[in-house]
């Protein structure tokens, strides 16, 4: 069906391309120049690199790269690819540029990595690594307030962390190479691989507080604290922390009814509410948003996640085609999106993206799925009783505010705009009042539930 | 393993044919054989917030699981014939539809205007198409949602940049 056509890599070894070359690291450990151009650099020359053989069609205008048992597919132009049958979309395009075809470092390393290659360094220096010969430890930061936690990634040991008055080391008993360099809102001043071991040199006041492993994949959490500040969370809030999240808001309206009710501003009405009776209860909450402004959901779940809220409730308003849906429903994470399974391929095309973040944010939701049940059945019965529906339970998707957060996570709908009925029932302010005490006694009895925090009645 | 990468090379031709030009040139439909019909099942949304059967009887499916799917979802997208709700909340037609060979099919459809719906109408869509196609087609186990030949992260609501299973658990008893 397709004809593939045998093709003669053009490798600009050592070809004086002095301006616009990057050195690379072979697996032999010897080194060849080849073509870049800013943060791009020839793609097809580091498949040759990496002995990849290489395959184009002529009739689909399309690259076939293959190793022993992978295949991956990619088409100049485009920012999907097809790995071993599976569409996967890359951290950005592949370009076709003057007479090579070209990607950033993170693209090459995402098309790379399932041929069992890892792409490591910049477009200024690079280093071809045979998946498995040298273990890789990916790095990244988070930083929240005065607390910042150092995750490394990749470990096929617990290396031993010795604090140093500048930073700290880790150890390991064999060689190791760093991925990247963490990119730490100004935590780190600089990082050092020395065979066995990773320096890390802090910025003052930073300095290391603790450090603990996690399994699955096997991780090591390091968590620096500015010094002089707040202790971190355990020690320092006192009170539950709630994130509510208004649906929708600036442009993106939401649904509307017929009646003229906009999703966007029941939300926030609603969440406002909400609020208010938590707060009466000792609760501490926070809005994703205070007014009606835009803001992409992943800037909602980052917040909550930053705040290390104690549970993240998202609130909407529903349309359906079916006119006459009516009452509330409760959701949490889809299961299909959380098991562990999916977890773990999630990780894997994150970490070829290079969001080793996401991978964090998987895996303590799958912790949470279990939490995040539990809050959601609290609400859905309650909702359930003030609209008179007898056996609505809780139900599961694969939401996409949902997907990130590290604490209980559930989205709210609390009535159906596309039912003019129900439009008028949500308009009423009384209503609503009723709506925001129901949903604030079911997160108070979900947080009075769980073992480690008392909110004040 | 051949099987598969000339699949995956079409979805990746396809993918890079819609990038140039908006609409992509048009599958052949069926050719059944007069008088020879079957019966396929259709899921569509119910007011009870599950989904509902309706079974139809079509002329003969053509041969090939993408042009048989098409084929159902044409039929599922013109709408329920019981005072059922559409699967989709406009009028969204099947522009492409593709197998990976490995269950998982790419079902392209004409994109929904730029207004956010409900969460119950993406659900109510990915759900009936996905179950749909697995009640008929016994190889289909996970269906993702691309619109006007993008994939999406989301419409609003759901996440629909993966493939998603059928939703057995809200098909009516
Ligand atoms: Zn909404």
């Amino acid at each position: 069906m397709k004809r593939y056509l045998s093709l003669g890599l053009l490798l600009l070894v050592g070809s004086g391309f002095a301006a616009s070359a990057v050195e690379v690291t072979t697996l032999s450990g010897s080194k060849v120049e080849i073509f870049s151009r800013g943060d791009l650099v020839d793609l097809l020359a580091l498949l040759q690199v990496a002995g990849v053989k290489v395959g184009f069609s002529a009739a689909s205008g399309s690259y076939v790269a293959s190793s022993e048992n992978h295949e991956v597919h990619f088409t100049p132009g485009g920012s999907l690819a097809v790995v071993d049958g599976e569409l996967v979309s890359l951290p950005g395009p592949v370009r076709q540029l003057e007479n090579h075809v070209v990607a950033t470092v993170e693209t090459a390393a995402a098309i790379l990595r399932p041929l069992g290659f890892r792409l490591l360094g910049n477009a200024r220096a690079l280093s071809l690594v045979a998946a498995g010969q040298v273990p890789v430890v990916e790095a990244s930061v988070q930083v929240a307030g005065e607390t910042a936690t150092l995750v490394l990634f990749g470990l096929q040991e617990k290396p031993r962390v010795v604090p140093e008055t500048d930073g700290f080391r880790v150890l390991f008993s064999q060689s190791v190479q760093l991925a990247s360099s963490p990119a730490g809102g100004g935590v780190f001043s600089g990082v050092q691989v020395q065979e066995r071991e990773l320096r890390f040199f802090l910025v003052a006041p930073w300095q290391l507080a603790g450090s603990e492993f996690q399994e699955n994949p096997l991780r090591l959490s390091l968590r620096m604290v500015r010094q002089g500040a707040a202790p971190p969370k355990a020690q320092a809030r006192t009170q539950p922390l709630v994130v509510l999240d208004p649906g929708h808001g600036g442009e993106d309206e939401g649904a509307k009814g017929q009646g003229g009710l906009v999703e966007k501003n029941l939300t926030l009405t609603l969440s406002r509410l909400v609020a208010a009776q938590l707060q009466k209860a000792g609760v501490a909450v926070r809005l994703t948003r205070e007014g009606d402004e835009g803001v992409a959901l992943v800037d909602r779940v980052a917040l909550a996640n930053r705040l290390q809220a104690d549970c993240f409730v998202s609130i909407h308003a529903n349309a359906s085609p079916a006119r006459a849906a009516r009452g509330a429903e409760t959701y949490f994470m889809s299961a299909e999106a959380t098991d562990a399974e999916a977890a773990q391929a999630a990780a894997r095309e994150n970490a070829a993206a290079g969001d080793v973040q996401l991978i964090l944010w998987e895996l303590a939701h799958v912790a949470n799925l279990e939490a995040s049940s539990r809050l959601a059945l609290e609400l859905q019965t309650r909702l359930n009783q003030l609209s008179g529906i007898r056996d609505r339970g809780v139900k599961q998707a694969p939401f996409a505010v949902l997907t990130g957060t590290t604490m209980p996570a559930v989205l709210v709908e609390v009535g159906f705009l596309s039912n003019p009925e129900e439009e008028v029932r949500l308009s009423s302010p009384a209503e609503q009042e009723r709506l925001a005490a129901t949903l604030a006694q079911g997160i108070l009895a979900f947080l009075r539930s769980r073992p480690t925090v008392t909110p004040t009645p | 393993m051949k099987r598969a990468a000339a699949l995956a090379l079409v979805v990746v031709v396809w993918v890079a044919a819609c990038r140039r030009q908006a609409t992509a040139p048009p599958v052949p439909g069926p050719t059944p054989t007069p008088g020879q019909t079957t019966f396929v099942v259709l899921v569509f949304p119910g007011e009870d917030l599950l989904l509902h059967r309706e079974t139809r009887e079509l002329p003969e499916l053509p041969p090939g699981l993408e042009a048989q799917a098409r084929v159902i979802l044409q039929e599922l997208l013109a709408g329920p014939r019981t005072p059922l709700a559409p699967a989709a909340w406009w009028p969204a037609e099947v522009q492409e539809v593709f197998h990976d060979g490995k269950g998982t099919v790419f079902v392209n459809l004409t994109p929904p205007p730029p207004v956010v719906t409900g969460s119950e109408a993406e659900l109510a869509l990915q759900a009936s198409i996905a179950t749909t196609l697995a009640l008929n087609i016994k190889s289909v186990q996970r269906v993702q949602l691309l619109f006007a030949g993008k994939e999406v992260k989301t419409l609003g609501h759901l996440d629909f940049s993966r493939p998603l299973a059928p939703r057995w658990d809200l098909v009516a008893p």
